[in-house]
C-alpha cells in the first residue's frame, strides 16, 4: 500500500457507516467509562479514524467489532491524556448510583445503574465485560484486540461477571430489592 | 461464572435499548468540517463541491482577492494598497469572483497577503488536529503539528506521534524518511497499538 488510506470520500460508505453505527459507537464509548461531557469529542475522534482506515476494512470481522476496536483504542489514548484525566476527575456524574428509584424514571435508571455497576469494576474487568456482554465479542476477538491470551480473557471475564453480579446484589440490597427496570 | 444472571442480562438489555444517543445529524456537520474544511452543504452540492474541490482552503484567499479587485475598480493604487493591508480581515460576506477572467486579469500586485499564522492548538489538541490534517491530506500541516507536539511533550504519546509521522511522510512521498521513522517506531514501541497502521503504510513491508 503506497497511500496512507486518507482518501475515503465523505458520503457513500463512510456516511452510511456513520449514520448506521453512530449509536453503537456512542453507547460503547459511554460503557467504557468516558464522562458524558467528553463523549461527543471521543465519538468524533473515532469517526475521524474510521474515515482514514475505511479503505483497510476487509470485512473479516463484523463492522461493529472493527468499530469497537477503534473506539477502544481511542478511549485508551483519551485516558492517557493528563488534561482529560483532570476533567474526568472534576466530572463526578458517571458512576453514581441512583438512590431513590422512581418507576417513572426506570428507563433512565437502567442506564444509570448499569454505568454505576460498571464503574465498580477495575479497568481490565470493565473492558472485557463490555466487550463480551455488551458488544458480544468472542473471546478470540477480545484477545486479538487487547493483546491478552484467550485463557487470560476467559479468566478476566469470569472475574468481571462475578464482580458485576456482586455489585448488582449490593445495589439491590441498598434499594430493598427494587429493580425498577424489571417492571 | 460462565453466564450472567437473568436480572443482570435484563438490566443490560434494557439499558442498551433505552440509552438513546443524540441524532447523528447533530454532529455530522462538525465531523465533515473537521475532515474536509468545508461545510456539509457545500460538500454535498455538486456545484459547490466542484468549485471547492481543488483547494478547500483557498476560499478565503479568493474572497479577499475579489474585494481587492472591486476596490481597484473604484479607486486608485492607494486604495489597493490599503486593501492589501486589510485583506486579512475581509468579512466572509464579501462577493466571490464570478468569472475565471476576473481571476486572470487581477494584477499580481493586488494578490492578497497570506493570512496570519494559525494559532498553535493546546497540547492535547495537537495529535487530534494532526489526525484531522492527515484526513484532509494536508500532510505538511500534520507534520508541523507533530513536530510541535514532539517539542512540547516528547515523552507523551510518543508511539502515536511516530505512527502519525510515518503516515504524514508517506503522504508527502518521503518514503525513505517514512521507512526510517517506521524502523525507529518499531524498535522503540514493539507493542504499540499503532503497529497495524504503520505496517499498512508506504513504510510497511
Amino acid at each position: 500500500m503506497t497511500d496512507t488510506g486518507t482518501s475515503a470520500a465523505i458520503g457513500g460508505d463512510f456516511e452510511r457507516i456513520y449514520r448506521q453505527h453512530y449509536g453503537f459507537v456512542w453507547r460503547s464509548i459511554r460503557r467504557l467509562g468516558v464522562p458524558d461531557s467528553e463523549v461527543d469529542d471521543v465519538v468524533q475522534e473515532v469517526f475521524v479514524i474510521v474515515h482514514r482506515r475505511l479503505p483497510e476494512f476487509e470485512g473479516r470481522s463484523a463492522i461493529t467489532t472493527w468499530l469497537f476496536g477503534i473506539a477502544y483504542r481511542v478511549v485508551r489514548d483519551h485516558r492517557r491524556s493528563a488534561a482529560a484525566r483532570q476533567r474526568r476527575e472534576a466530572d463526578a456524574a458517571p458512576g453514581r448510583l441512583p438512590t431513590e428509584p422512581d418507576r417513572k424514571l426506570a428507563r433512565h435508571q437502567a442506564v444509570d445503574v448499569l454505568d454505576g455497576l460498571l464503574a465498580e469494576l477495575d479497568e481490565d474487568q470493565r473492558t472485557v465485560f463490555v466487550m463480551a456482554e455488551i458488544v458480544r465479542m468472542t473471546a478470540n476477538e477480545i484477545a486479538e484486540l487487547t493483546g491478552a491470551k484467550p485463557n487470560t480473557v476467559y479468566s478476566r471475564l469470569r472475574l468481571a461477571r462475578k464482580a458485576f453480579e456482586d455489585a448488582l446484589a449490593r445495589y439491590r440490597e441498598r434499594e430493598g430489592g427494587e429493580l425498577p427496570w424489571m417492571n | 461464572m460462565d453466564e450472567l444472571s437473568k436480572d443482570a442480562r435484563r438490566l443490560i438489555d434494557t439499558a442498551m435499548t433505552d440509552d438513546e444517543p443524540p441524532s447523528p445529524d447533530a454532529s455530522w456537520g462538525a465531523l465533515v468540517v473537521r475532515l474536509t474544511g468545508e461545510t456539509p452543504q457545500a460538500f454535498r452540492d455538486p456545484a459547490h463541491a466542484a468549485a471547492a474541490a481543488p483547494k478547500p482552503r483557498s476560499t478565503g484567499r479568493w474572497i479577499a482577492l475579489a474585494v481587492v479587485i472591486a476596490i481597484a475598480g473604484l479607486g486608485g493604487w492607494a486604495l489597493v494598497r490599503r486593501a492589501r493591508e486589510e485583506s486579512a480581515s475581509v468579512p466572509a460576506s464579501a462577493p466571490a469572483p464570478t468569472r475565471p477572467s476576473d481571476r486572470a486579469s487581477a494584477p499580481t500586485t493586488t494578490r492578497a497577503e497570506p493570512a496570519a499564522a494559525t494559532p498553535e492548538p493546546a497540547l492535547e489538541r495537537l495529535l487530534p488536529e494532526a489526525e484531522t490534517a492527515l484526513a484532509r491530506r494536508d500532510f505538511a500541516r500534520a507534520l508541523e503539528l507533530l513536530e510541535r507536539h514532539a517539542e512540547r511533550a516528547p515523552l507523551v504519546d510518543a508511539d502515536r506521534r511516530m505512527a502519525l509521522r510515518v503516515l504524514a511522510l508517506c503522504g508527502l512521498d518521503r518514503r525513505d524518511d517514512a521507512r526510517a521513522e517506521a524502523r525507529a517506531f518499531l524498535a522503540a514501541h514493539p507493542g504499540s497499538q499503532w503497529i497495524d497502521e504503520v505496517r499498512a503504510s508506504c513504510a510497511g513491508p
